[in-house]
């Protein structure tokens, strides 16, 4: 069932176009718009809210067209980046607020009280006021005034990003658990791309007021369907090259001298550049001794597949963080690839030659020139 | 829906129509009457010039505007001076006590220009406070409290400093005074670290301190009247002059706006220190 | 050589507090006096009240103040918050055109205004002067400190608040009376309080606009012509009284707590 629909929506501050021709279909779903700052993603958020107006398209919500509607008569919970509650109420009268606004008795009040305090588990400060919270009391207030009132749908506009790591851990986990618990639509904007792969059923990617790629989460990880999605979603590598062969889906770009296999993308022709992007945990990273160093070597990757490249390089240094280990290898011609895996003891000494080989499924190639490549996030 | 202009423009509109109607088309009606004449007490539309002739021609009229240029000048470089340390020990070491202290400096000025005055003739004049002490330990009084330039100088500045203090004040509020420390650590002495680091960028409160100061100074009457004494007149003096007894509203109008010319001119040749807003401490927050 | 500048700071402070209220504390004690030359040792005395309340017009003068200064800070108060929401509220680019005008009279002499008011009612609006004129004239440069006052203290609210309150369904004007009145009504409260003192003492645009009506600075001038009168000992006192009781109570409000003045937590 589909509860929240945009249709072509467009939004324009000025001579600007924050928002350019969206479509959003959203079901009883953890949905989440990741993107970087100024892709137009809050301001989706915002048209949703009914806090901006959309200078062309729709919103309807439950299949009723709420865009001439004013944010308070939409029946929507958020919850807002800063948390914004407000600092002269005490904390039950700040979860109260949408009731008191819709005209709720004052016994049916108390019962939701009692109930949101209890989902979000917020029992015996609601007598407080808001600066004598901790930042994940604060957030469990916001979190309740947006449910208290049963809302059609919550739109959350990072929610999260002033909170310390731990404490955004715990909370990634308890939204989502609200989430299951409601069965309402959740609308998570982020630029941080751990939280939205964490918490949602399916995300959108956002760049330029253009969506990008809208799936499920793990198809959008791992089958990107533009340059711009995989090298923004997870961590990327990218070599660029001549594309020499096309056969297949597959392309083959020559890369000083290597050839290096991956997924074609449309665009591609025998002959034109093109960027090869491919995640640093797909990539297989082998010690070598010293004579091999300069001999392009056909390996066999741990499941036995024949690796679709394989490129000689330096191992410069290694990031030992626990649990997995990142790998920066010099690979030459002013290039770094970074390669996470296991932590290995044959991969900790410094300077020594290692070949690297992924699969060509693994990797996705798209011509080098239409669309400049987005900066990796942190 | 309305745009956000038109709704900042709406509230903005009811004062703005105010100012307009009450404050800004009366100024520009004095510069009309200045070339108009007055004849018994009436304004007579004949347009003409005399009035400036006989204000530039005229050399007591200059010398009330220099004197009170004089007396402005000194004011103003008087609150600079004394309030730039105050200012400053009150924003960096006032803690919790700078709202009083701050506000024990401005409360004074909302008690009115004429009680103050009189507050202050029962201190400096020849029966205040001073001389009777003075007399009464068989000593002598000073002249130059009463009835003199020396005590209009006091009083001006009794009345308009904490202006000077509340602009630096502010000002220094939004400056990190640890810029110093690191003024400091680079090896500025402490003097040099001031003119390097905390003058520079507090420079437009200082300059908004100076016109808040100067303005009200030289146009001042109240008191050179009860303070200045048979030579103290200043051109505020003058000007109220043509209000009261003379009735010459024309010429008072030229003199009116031979003052706002010069205001309007010191205020311009004083905002040039901060052309460069960036080095003068503002910041202009984007979006 | 810190430790001087510091001393240096400290004696200067002390300074300025006892060039600033040494007078105000003396008249007042010698409000209280018999002998207003010599006043030591003390002997207390109240006849210069009585002759304050004697004094013929005293009573008029009075209620014309408080009729100035209260509508002036009406008036002031309302233009300057309307001003100050437009303001910071929508981030427009005619925000510092705005500013710019509010913060204007700033800049402008109070006998400019006077005269030019008194000339500009009379010849072009034909208006005669009185109570009236004299608040029209009162509240413009009133105007241009309520706005600095209330755009100070708003700087600091955060309007996203607003927009919380709208998405939990407050109307425009549920908004404004559940969380941004509640949350600014200080800086209003403060931008009215010192705008009726200051029209309340004014003199030199007040002087100009009220003719005959006597008003408490106009009063005091008429007496102050002829050296310090009695009655002007007791009215000096009353005032500087009045004015720093208000002002504590302004203050007191604030450190109490019942009037928030920080919006972010």
């Amino acid at each position: 069932m589909v509860a929240l629909r945009l249709e072509r929506v467009t939004k324009r501050f000025g001579r600007v176009t924050a928002v350019e021709g969206v479509d959003l279909e959203i079901g009883d779903e953890f949905f989440a718009l990741l993107g970087p700052s100024g892709s137009g993603k809050t301001t989706v958020l915002r048209m949703i809210a009914g806090l901006e107006a959309p200078n062309q398209g729709r919103v309807l919500i439950d299949g009723a067209d709420v865009t001439p509607l004013a944010p308070y008569r939409r029946r929507i919970g958020m919850v807002f980046q800063d948390f914004l509650l407000f600092p002269h109420r005490t904390v039950a009268e700040n979860i109260l607020f949408p009731l008191r606004m819709q005209g709720v008795g004052a016994a049916e009040q108390r019962q939701h009280l009692d109930w949101i305090t209890q989902l979000v588990r917020l029992i015996g400060v609601e007598d407080r006021y808001p600066h004598q919270l901790s930042g994940g009391q604060k957030q469990r207030v916001a979190l309740a005034r947006g449910l208290v009132s049963r809302p059609k749908l919550l739109l959350l506009d990072e929610p999260l990003a002033n909170l310390d790591r731990e404490l955004r851990r715990e909370m990634e986990i308890e939204i989502r658990r609200f989430q299951l618990a409601l069965g309402i639509p959740f609308i998570y904007v982020t630029h941080n791309q751990e939280e939205a792969l964490t918490m949602s059923d399916r995300m959108a990617v956002m760049r330029a007021g253009r969506v990008e790629q809208i799936g499920d989460k793990l198809d959008v990880y791992h089958h990107p369907k533009t340059r711009f999605v995989a090298a923004f979603v997870g961590a990327n590598n990218s070599v660029a090259g001549t594309v020499t062969a096309l056969a297949d889906r597959l392309a083959t770009i020559d890369w000083h001298g290597h050839a290096v296999q991956a997924r074609a993308h449309a665009g591609l022709a025998v002959g034109a550049q093109a960027v090869c992007y491919v995640k640093s945990e797909k990539i297989a990273v082998e010690a070598v001794a010293d004579t091999d160093t300069r001999t392009q070597t056909q390996t066999q990757t741990d499941t036995g597949r024949a690796a679709a490249a394989a490129i000689t390089g330096t191992l410069r240094d290694s990031i030992f963080k626990g649990h997995y280990a990142d790998y920066l290898i010099d690979i030459g011609e002013g290039r770094e690839i970074t390669v996470s895996g296991p932590p290995r003891s044959d991969l900790f000494s410094h300077d020594r030659p290692v070949v690297l080989s992924w699969a060509a499924a693994d990797a996705d190639a798209f011509p080098a020139d239409p669309e400049p490549a987005a900066s990796r996030e942190a | 829906m309305i745009g956000p202009v038109a709704k900042t423009l709406l509230l903005a509109l009811p004062g703005l129509s105010f100012l307009v109607v009450f404050l800004f088309m009366p100024l520009v009606s004095i510069v009309i009457f200045s070339f108009w004449r007055t004849e018994s007490y009436e304004l007579i539309a004949d347009w003409n010039i005399d009035n400036y002739a006989t204000l530039f021609s005229d050399v007591t009229y200059l010398t009330f505007l220099v004197r009170s240029l004089v007396m402005a000048t000194a004011v103003t470089l008087t609150s600079l001076l004394y309030a730039w340390p105050v200012a400053y020990l009150i924003a960096k070491h006032g803690g919790r006590y700078r709202l009083v202290l701050i506000l024990l400096t401005a409360a004074p000025f909302l008690t009115g220009e004429i009680l103050r005055v009189t507050a202050l003739q029962q201190i400096l004049g020849p029966i205040g406070l001073i001389n009777m002490a003075l007399g009464h330990f068989g000593l002598a009084p000073i002249r130059a409290l009463m009835y003199s330039n020396v005590a209009s100088w006091i009083g001006l500045t009794y009345l308009w400093m904490p202006f000077m203090v509340l602009a630096i004040y502010l000002s220094l509020l939004n400056f990190d005074f640890q810029l110093m420390e690191v003024a400091k650590v680079n090896g500025a002495r402490v003097w040099r670290a001031f003119f390097e680091v905390a003058w520079p960028l507090n420079m437009a409160g200082t300059v908004i301190g100076c016109v808040l100061v100067f303005i009200p100074t030289l146009g001042s009457s109240l008191t050179s009247q009860f303070l200045g004494g048979p030579n103290g007149a200043l051109y505020g003096n003058i000007l109220a002059h043509q209000f009261g007894a003379t009735g010459t509203w024309a010429f008072g109008s030229a003199m009116g706006v031979l003052l706002f010319a010069v205001s309007l001119a010191v205020t311009l040749v004083l905002a040039r220190a901060v052309r460069d807003f960036r080095r003068a401490g503002i910041t202009i927050k984007e979006g | 050589m810190r430790q001087t500048v510091f001393g240096l700071q400290v004696v200067m402070l002390i300074g300025l507090y006892l060039f600033l209220y040494a007078p105000i504390f003396y008249i007042i004690y010698v409000s209280f006096q018999t002998n207003n030359i010599w006043p030591f040792p003390p002997d207390f005395s109240l006849h210069h009240y009585q002759s304050l309340l004697g004094l013929r017009d005293f009573h008029a003068a009075l209620f014309n103040s408080v009729i100035i200064g209260g509508a002036t800070a009406v008036l002031s108060a309302l233009f300057a918050t309307m001003a100050a929401i437009g303001v910071l509220r929508y981030r427009t680019r005619w925000r510092a055109t705005v500013a710019g005008l509010y913060l204007a009279p700033l800049f402008i002499a109070h006998i400019l205004i006077g005269i030019a008011s008194l000339i500009f009612n009379k010849s072009v609006l034909g208006l005669p002067g009185n109570l009236g004129s004299a608040v029209i004239a009162n509240a413009t440069y009133a105007t241009a400190f309520a706005f600095l006052i209330v755009l100070a203290q708003l700087a600091r609210y955060d309007w996203r608040l607003d927009e919380a309150a709208m998405v939990f369904g407050a109307s425009p004007v549920g908004t404004f009376r559940e969380v941004t009145l509640p949350l600014i009504w200080p800086s209003v409260l403060g931008a009215a309080i010192v705008s009726f003192l200051m029209a309340f003492n004014n003199l030199e645009v007040t002087f100009y606009q009220v003719g005959a009506t006597p008003t408490l600075p106009t009063l005091a001038w008429g007496e102050l012509r002829h050296g310090i009168s009695e009655e002007l000992y007791a009215l000096t006192s009353l005032i500087n009284g009045a004015v720093f009781l208000l002002l504590a109570m302004l203050y007191g409000l604030l450190r109490s707590g019942v009037l928030r003045v920080e919006y972010r937590d």
